[in-house]
């Protein structure tokens, strides 16, 4: 079993859908697969990172306060993610968001989040920003289990690029992940899609039959297409396309774009430049984008949304699909690609299976489902969770951590990207295929072309087009030290291996001397060394124990916030005649000091004195309790018909973030 | 090397097998050489990528002898491995 359990105790894998909007995770347990829920019972994430005075927040707590912190609030990572600061998408996306990026200044012109915390400016990598959202996501699947979890199976989208892969897989380190594979979201889509239809189908056929499915997967920030053979438990995945660049956001921004003309147009004012209202405004956006899967008009209202004006708007669905109607269309090219490659035609493509939010819209439905020909579309799946879903069955697949049945499972995917070289005039040779089954390697030999030259310049592209110069370029591999001869004499093999996780890497061999040590690989891919990926590993652990140290004080004045009101609730139930007047004034003044003192300090006291607000608190209340007469039970039975938001302190028991059992705050141990 | 072994016996199979027999024997041998199926310290991607290229071999041989004008749609769904170099 590859990483399997350690000391006999079983270990976990998990599967985290890493989204540009939200993540999600799941896990497979007891037979079967479980999307988690987290602290707030939510079952996505949002993939929001903030910066308050005091701490950090993940998730849905960064995004509740965005609007009131927008230049400290990131998210987006994954549009950021693998690209260069002078990427025209990335120089587009900036002019929408309202926390600052900058280019790191290196050649290599990676992009930078910058936030201000405790008025420090902190600059952040992409890569470090998705693994704090990893991490949330990997403290949801711990606090599940109870025990601590390491393997993790992350998705990006299936047109991601090498840099992008890898990039991703640097973050998942960076949490302190094991990652055991990249794997793309609409094939792990499609496995929750395969399972989902075998549990259904009841085994009454038994294998052999195949099955051709098309995944369409759009997502917040993403779209993808692919589309798989499915045979019995072999998924093969026969032809992905799409646009890394593609998804709800975009709609959002088009709604937004449109509202702030409204505004301009009817108040003669500009909130452009107003970060706090165009925060505000896309929130609604979002807000009425999503109604409009179900409504056919929406009002957007911003009370005051900026220089005291409020906002007010009639959208129609027609109107909103007009808006969006070319990225729309743009989503239907990607579709014709894929089949075309697949070299299937559209009537053997059996179900059509919809992923991701945005595939919620009808304009979107009516598009795919009248591309073929009227076609039932496949809804049946979660399009929220099914790729956490899937990640969740190949954690298990890989790690040998599931059922027979999930281990029987077999996926194939491919490389989405044609990988070559350039050769003379500036031409790309293609190495290997797009749509390749991986892992794939392929080699080719290279010489001399002057006499005495003991070095090799190769530039590595991916892409599609003829010419390098219109396809991506992802780095220049320097050979050096071949043995000094006449020209063409010597031979070196380069091999391109694509891994299962769609990441390349090349090696390289002098095939003369068969010495692979002889030659050096200069690698200038633009992505992080090891070195920075250790040094970021350490930060994030001392952050962690920054964040430790706020949700120590978080949860002290937690517990103390608790006890106030329940020590009201207390005095007012318990009979007055059974209390000495002369004890009650004294509760009744602690408590006025202690509120006071938190007005004052609730912000800036340390863990250790709100324990000792706490105990002071503590004292008067025990002196009354064990004068009451009469029996703690009696008194606890009459807590125990409160209304229930009001008995439970977190999710229905007595017990406070830190552990305590509250009815131990308030009795007298003794 | 791979390259010049006979497609059908990595498969375990000859060359009269028809294509669901084809197809059940790469699925057969991918399942127990692909890496995801594997310890990964016992490396079995070079054998997996054996039996991945005799399948793709396989396929383009088929594809190019019914490549009459009867199957118009007959693109290969896999691309077609280099020719062995010498």
């Amino acid at each position: 079993m590859p990483d399997g359990a350690d000391d006999g105790k079983k270990s976990y894998s998990m599967g985290i859908d890493l989204g540009t909007t939200y993540s999600c995770v799941g896990i497979f347990k007891d037979g079967e697969v479980q999307i988690i829920a987290n602290d707030q019972g939510n079952r996505t994430t949002p993939s929001y990172v903030a910066w308050t005075d005091k701490e950090r927040l993940l998730g849905d707590a960064a995004k509740n306060q965005v609007a009131s912190n927008p230049t400290n609030t990131v998210f987006d990572a994954k549009r950021l993610i693998g690209r260069t600061f002078q990427d025209p998408i990335v120089q587009a996306d900036l002019k929408l968001w309202p926390f600052r990026v900058v280019s790191d200044g290196s050649p290599d012109d990676k992009p930078l989040i910058e936030v201000m915390y405790q008025d420090v400016a902190k600059k952040f990598h992409p890569e470090e920003i998705s693994s704090m959202i990893l991490t949330k996501m990997k403290l949801t699947a711990e606090a599940f289990v109870g025990q601590r979890v390491r393997n993790a199976v992350i998705t990006v989208p299936a047109y991601f690029n090498d840099s992008q892969r890898q990039a991703t897989k640097d973050a998942g380190e960076i949490a302190g992940l094991n990652v055991l594979r990249i794997v793309n979201e609409p094939t792990a889509a499609a496995i929750a899609y395969g399972l989902d239809t075998k549990s259904k189908e009841k085994k009454t056929k038994s294998g052999e039959k195949e099955t051709n499915i098309l995944v369409f997967d759009m997502g917040g920030g993403t779209f993808d297409v692919s589309i798989l053979t499915i045979t019995d438990t072999v998924f093969e995945v026969k032809a992905t396309a799409g646009d890394p660049h593609l998804g709800g956001e975009d709609f959002d921004n088009r709604m937004l774009s449109y509202c702030i003309s409204e505004f301009r147009r009817k108040h003669k004012s500009d909130p452009t430049r107003n970060q706090r209202a165009i925060r505000r405004l896309r929130t609604q956006c979002e807000r009425a984008k999503r109604q409009l899967s179900t409504q056919t008009s929406v009002t957007i209202e911003v009370d005051s949304l900026h220089e005291g004006q409020d906002f007010n708007l009639r959208l129609s669905r027609a109107k909103f699909e007009e808006l969006c109607m070319d990225y729309f269309k743009k989503a239907m090219e990607p579709v014709s690609q894929c089949l075309g490659d697949s070299g299937l035609p559209k009537s053997q493509i059996s179900d059509v299976v919809l992923v991701g939010g945005s595939t919620r819209i009808p304009k979107v439905q009516e598009l795919i489902s009248s591309f073929f020909n009227g076609k039932q579309l496949c809804k049946e799946i979660n399009p929220d969770e099914a790729v956490a879903y899937g990640a969740a069955v190949q954690a298990a697949i890989v790690s040998g951590t599931g059922t027979e049945e999930v281990e029987n499972m077999l996926l194939l995917d491919v490389a989405p990207l044609s990988l070559g070289i350039e050769m003379a005039g500036g031409m790309m040779q293609k190495l290997i295929e797009r749509n390749s089954t991986i892992p794939t390697n392929k080699s080719q030999d290279f010489t001399t072309a002057e006499d005495y030259q003991d070095y090799v310049e190769i530039k590595v592209y991916e892409g599609e087009r003829a010419m390098v110069k219109d396809n991506n370029y992802l780095g220049k591999f320097v050979l050096t030290g071949i043995p000094k001869t006449l020209r063409g004499v010597p031979k070196i093999k380069v091999t391109f291996n694509v891994d299962s996780n769609g990441i390349l890497e090349v090696t390289a061999e002098d095939m003369k001397t068969h010495r692979k040590g002889e030659i050096q690989i200069t690698n200038e891919k633009g992505r992080l060394s090891q070195r920075d990926i250790e040094r970021m590993l350490q930060d994030a652990e001392a952050h962690k124990e920054e964040d430790d140290l706020a949700r120590g004080e978080m949860m002290a004045r937690e517990s103390i916030t608790v006890y106030m009101r329940r020590t009201r609730k207390a005095l007012e139930d318990i009979d007055s005649e059974k209390i000495l007047k002369r004890d009650r004034e004294r509760l009744e003044k602690k408590m006025e000091e202690v509120d006071l003192w938190l007005d004052e300090h609730s912000n800036k006291a340390t863990k250790e004195e709100f324990e000792a607000k706490q105990r002071e608190l503590e004292s008067a209340m025990n002196t009354i309790m064990l004068k009451i007469n009469r029996s703690e039970s009696d008194f606890w039975e009459q807590q125990a018909i409160l209304p229930e938001n009001e008995k439970t302190i977190e999710q229905g028991g007595y017990f406070l973030d830190s552990g305590l059992d509250i009815r131990d705050l308030i009795e007298d141990p003794d | 090397m791979v390259s010049f072994r006979d497609p059908y016996a990595v498969l375990g199979l000859d060359s009269k097998s028809d294509e669901r027999k084809v197809k059940a024997a790469y699925h057969r041998e991918a399942r127990r050489w692909h890496p995801d199926k594997q310890d990964p310290q016992a490396d079995t991607t070079a054998r997996f990528q054996q039996v991945q290229q005799a399948y793709e071999q396989i396929l383009a041989q088929r594809i190019q002898k019914s490549a009459q004008p009867k199957e118009p749609s007959a693109t290969p769904a896999t691309p077609t491995p280099p020719a062995p170099r010498k």
